[in-house]
């Protein structure tokens, strides 16, 4: 059942049930009320007719036999004069027969009072309400000693006045509760609705976000419970929006680099099937079958190449645990061996100085990062040209900065924010020919992220290339965790 | 003779294709990159182009425009092998789209299919005394008409497009009969056998002991 349903009935349920108890006991209560009084006014009543009765019959002359037919005479004369109209009287004699108005016999009243009473007792009034064919009524009964005879004073009155009154607001009860049961469904189906509908629009909102519409926020407005849950939920499609955009770009970014490698692959084996396919079916000549040859071994040699970069790229990416002490006066002797074989043929003045201190990383790869810069600016750098890497600690004593610094051709401005990406060559036929795999910088970008450290690269075209790398120092890790 | 400009700048892939369209009986010109090709293309007239899409200098779509001014018909062969850039590709009003990596003979197909739709490919042919008419496919020799199945003159004209190349049984099958090679080489030696007869091309096309047949001519 919805929520909306249970609390429209419940609330119904405890309206209409509450008010139907209280009125039931209204009405009760003032039906008593009126019944008590209406007794005691009969009772009242039948003292004063019993005293009117007993000094009727007291004013009578002493000659006067008293028999029935007197005393009906005397009971007529007093329900003339006393009765105010509602009430009417019966008087019977011992055996129980009327004496007026004549011909009726006494009822239950006359029993209690006659048998079962004590004789001391008997000039009591009993009462009780009667239930008869044209109405309710209370019949009052009390004792008269006439002169040593007994008779049995009855009033009878009607209160079927009281019974109909009480009906008639019994009705308007009736008319009353329905007119409040509408009231309340309209109502508590007002109230249950405004209840229920950020209920609903929060679920609206989630499942939207199921769907993929990751933007989608509830408005919030007010400050109960349930606008909680909202705030809570908001707070909660944030993150995961933030996570599930991260994680695309994440997949964005692995795609194009998987799509950026397999496109790599393919000239190079586009190649290879093309050469080895004329070397295995026409008849070359020699210097054409060398020059397909060559080409094979080439563009082999271009993947092998290809595959030796990536795997150093997968290396980076796995890079944690494994930092340790780095001296740079390592650094810069392993460095001078690997540049001195590449820079010879070219005949470029390289020269190299680095300022003593530790650093805290992974030496091999920061042997990557120095020699694929020391390589880019090898191959920007014309026959003669200069190569310059130095190091020193940064002022604030956290980091070392080592420079490397060329007077090669120069990158142009606009290709420099993506000379970082996989495969990004500035020049594609010259880097093919200098063997590169356009991988070099990416490597670079992650090793540096890698380290936690910050590179800025600088270039003017046709005046060389300057790349500031900023790696952290032995020991300034521990501090900056306590930050 | 036809002439075929190329516009690559992976040197390499190059002279690939520009040696076997020579070999093919093409005459052509390389160019390494964008603004080369199109000063080429300002030289002199070309029947047909072949353009790599992502050049140094002007990239191949810009010189598809400019050949299209020309009205020469172009080619892209790229590495770019997404359905989008196919679509861009041919939208832009290439007539064909070769993806890398590409087999040698589906490119000759290839650029043959783009010549002769453009009317620009040799619509007859005279090789070791047979004419070669493509259009009516017919075959005579002295003026006397040779009969040839529908195989055997597909055939017939792949051994005259790819002169002194071996072809193997199964690249033969699978250009003539367009399906997958099944190893069954009896169909494809029948009908050599049928061809070499009736053509009287019974030293020209020579067996290659347990590769197929090769179609020797003298070099051009």
């Amino acid at each position: 059942m919805k929520l909306f349903w249970k609390l429209l009935s419940g609330m119904l349920v405890i309206i209409i049930l509450s008010f139907a108890v209280f009125a039931t006991v209204l009405l009760q209560s003032s039906l008593q009320h009126s019944l008590d009084k209406e007794t005691k006014n009969g009772i009242e009543e039948m003292r004063v007719l019993q005293y009117a009765f007993l000094a009727a019959i007291e004013g009578l002359s002493e000659s006067y036999t008293v028999d029935e037919r007197t005393v009906g005479r005397l009971a007529e004369s007093v329900a003339a004069n006393a009765s105010d109209g509602r009430s009417a009287i019966c008087v019977y004699n011992a055996g129980g027969l009327s004496v007026y108005p004549a011909g009726r016999r006494a009822g239950e009243l006359f029993d209690m009072l006659s048998v079962k009473e004590p004789v001391k007792n008997r000039s009591r009034c009993v009462w009780r309400l009667v239930r008869e064919n044209d109405g309710r009524a209370m019949v009052a009964m009390a004792r008269i000693d006439c002169l040593g005879q007994e008779y049995y004073l009855e009033v009878r009155r009607d209160i079927q006045d009281i019974y109909d009154r009480w009906e008639e607001d019994y009705r308007n009860y009736r008319t009353t509760l329905l007119t409040l049961a509408l009231l309340a469904v309209v109502l508590t189906s007002v109230f249950a609705a405004g209840f229920t509908a950020p209920v609903r629009k929060l679920s609206l909102a989630a499942r939207d976000f199921s769907e993929g519409a990751y933007g989608r926020r509830v408005k919030v407005r007010g400050n109960d419970e349930i606008t909680a849950l909202m705030r809570d939920f908001n707070g909660m499609a944030d993150r995961l929006e933030s996570n599930i955009r991260a994680l695309e770009e994440h997949a964005r970014r692995q795609e194009e680099f998987t799509g950026a490698f397999a496109h790599e692959l393919k000239t190079p084996l586009t190649s290879i099937i093309g050469y080895s396919q004329m070397l295995r079916t026409m008849e070359l000549d020699e210097e054409d079958r060398r020059l397909a040859a060559d080409y094979v071994y080439q563009e082999g040699r271009r993947i092998e190449r290809l595959s030796r970069k990536m795997m150093e790229l997968i290396r980076v990416g796995k890079l944690g645990a494994e930092r340790q002490r780095v001296e740079t006066k390592r650094l810069s002797r392993l460095l001078e061996k690997y540049a001195g074989v590449r820079l010879a043929e070219k005949n470029i003045d390289f020269c190299i100085r680095l300022e003593p201190a530790v650093l805290w990383g992974d030496m091999d790869l920061l042997l990557s990062l120095c020699g694929n810069l020391v390589d880019n600016s090898r191959k920007a750098c014309k026959k003669g040209g200069r190569i310059r890497v130095s190091g020193r600690v940064e002022e604030d004593g956290k980091r070392y900065r080592i420079r490397v610094e060329d007077d090669g051709q120069g990158i142009p401005e606009n290709e420099l924010d993506r000379i970082t990406e996989a495969f990004y060559m500035v020049d594609k036929s010259r880097a093919g020919k200098e063997g590169g795999a356009g991988l070099g910088m990416a490597i670079c970008g992650r090793i540096v992220e890698a380290h936690g450290g910050e590179w800025r690269i600088e270039s003017r075209l046709g005046e060389g290339t300057r790349v500031s790398v900023y790696l952290p120092l032995d020991g300034a890790d521990e501090r900056n965790g306590d930050e | 003779m036809i002439k075929i400009l190329i516009v690559e700048d992976e040197e390499a892939i190059a002279s690939l294709i520009r040696m076997n369209l020579k070999n093919a009986g093409y005459e052509c010109h390389v160019a390494d990159s964008g603004t080369a090709g199109a000063d080429c293309l300002q030289e002199r007239m070309y029947d047909l182009c072949l353009f790599d899409i992502m050049l140094p200098g002007i990239d191949g779509y810009e010189l598809l425009e400019y050949a299209k001014s020309l009205e020469i018909p172009v080619i892209f062969i790229t590495a770019k092998d997404s359905t989008p850039d196919k679509v861009r590709g041919l939208r832009l009003g290439a007539e064909d789209y070769i993806t890398k990596p590409f087999e040698i003979l589906e490119l000759l197909a290839r650029v043959d299919a783009v010549l002769r739709r453009c009317n620009r490919a040799q619509q007859e042919l005279t090789v070791c005394g047979l004419h070669i008419d493509i259009l009516s496919r017919s075959v005579t020799r002295d003026g006397k008409k040779i009969d040839l199945t529908y195989k055997e003159f597909d055939l017939l004209l792949l051994f005259v497009r790819n002169p002194n190349v071996a072809l193997y049984r199964e690249m033969i099958y699978e250009r003539v009969w367009d399906g997958p090679w099944l190893g069954d080489s009896r169909t494809v030696d029948l009908h050599v056998q049928r061809l070499r007869k009736k053509a009287g091309l019974e030293r020209e096309i020579e067996s290659v002991y347990k590769v197929g047949y090769r179609f020797r001519t003298k070099r051009a």
